[in-house]
């Protein structure tokens, strides 16, 4: 997970790098930043557990 | 007069704390979603070319390196993995301390080319202010529970909430650094 976390973080730094001032970088990087989230709270914070049966 | 006592087991109190914390969590996001919002209110995307590139990108490595070692930490106490756990946390506890040392350097420079005075200036220093202070008391919070976790038994694999709630807030910190990072390094 970590090793997907930073290759993630690589292409958003080349991202903003290779598209500086234009118009859709913005967008591309909350996207980004968006995934990134995701994989954190559902893989380190085990968000899905909240939504499964109680185990007895 | 007759009170009433109400038995709640272990498993409903640890579920009762993940809707807290979660909730807590909810109510956090609305505070760094303001200062992200404010960011591009009152800057657009204008972000000042002196900012250190590279500075930005190692605190975010270390970061995100800290979850990693912080995940290792939990996993580690409930499996009841004592010497497992200790070293992760020890090891979450050390790449906090050296991001804050990271976001302090950054200050130093960030004060000469863009002082809180400046609109840019303004926006950074509350933003990663407010997120070094999170920063701050999750180390804290770590050292806690590194140091409840010391006298053997403390948490096992049967009960470690203390490990588990502590850790998903150091987790919490770094989402909020993931959107941050792009916010204020990034766009342009």
């Amino acid at each position: 997970m970590i090793s997907a976390l930073a290759v993630i973080t690589a292409v958003e730094f080349w991202v903003a790098v290779a598209f500086a001032g234009n118009i859709g970088l913005l967008g591309l990087l909350l996207a980004i930043a968006a995934v990134k989230c995701w994989l954190i709270v559902d893989y380190f914070m085990h968000i899905s557990r909240l939504w499964l049966p109680e185990e007895n | 007069m007759s009170t009433t006592h109400v038995h709640v087991d272990t498993h409903s109190r640890i579920a009762i704390n993940q809707v807290g914390i979660w909730l807590f969590f909810l109510g956090e996001t609305f505070l760094f979603g303001a200062l992200i919002s404010v960011r591009y209110y009152l800057q657009g995307v204008h972000r000042p070319d002196d900012l250190n590139q590279l500075l930005g990108l190692a605190i975010t490595g270390i970061l995100l390196l800290s979850s990693l070692t912080a995940y290792r930490a939990e996993t580690a106490a409930s499996h009841g993995d004592q010497p497992r756990f200790l070293r992760n946390l020890s090891g979450t506890i050390l790449l906090g301390l050296l991001f804050l040392v990271g976001v302090g350097w950054e200050w130093y420079e960030a004060v000469l080319h863009f002082p809180p005075s400046t609109g840019f200036g303004t926006v950074f220093f509350t933003t990663t202010g407010i997120h070094a202070f999170h920063v701050l008391t999750g180390v804290i919070a770590l050292l806690v529970v590194l140091f409840t976790g010391r006298h053997r038994g403390r948490f096992n694999s049967e009960s470690h909430w203390g490990v588990e709630g502590t850790v998903k807030y150091w987790h919490f910190v770094d989402v909020a650094w993931v959107f941050i990072y792009p916010t204020l390094y990034l766009v342009s």
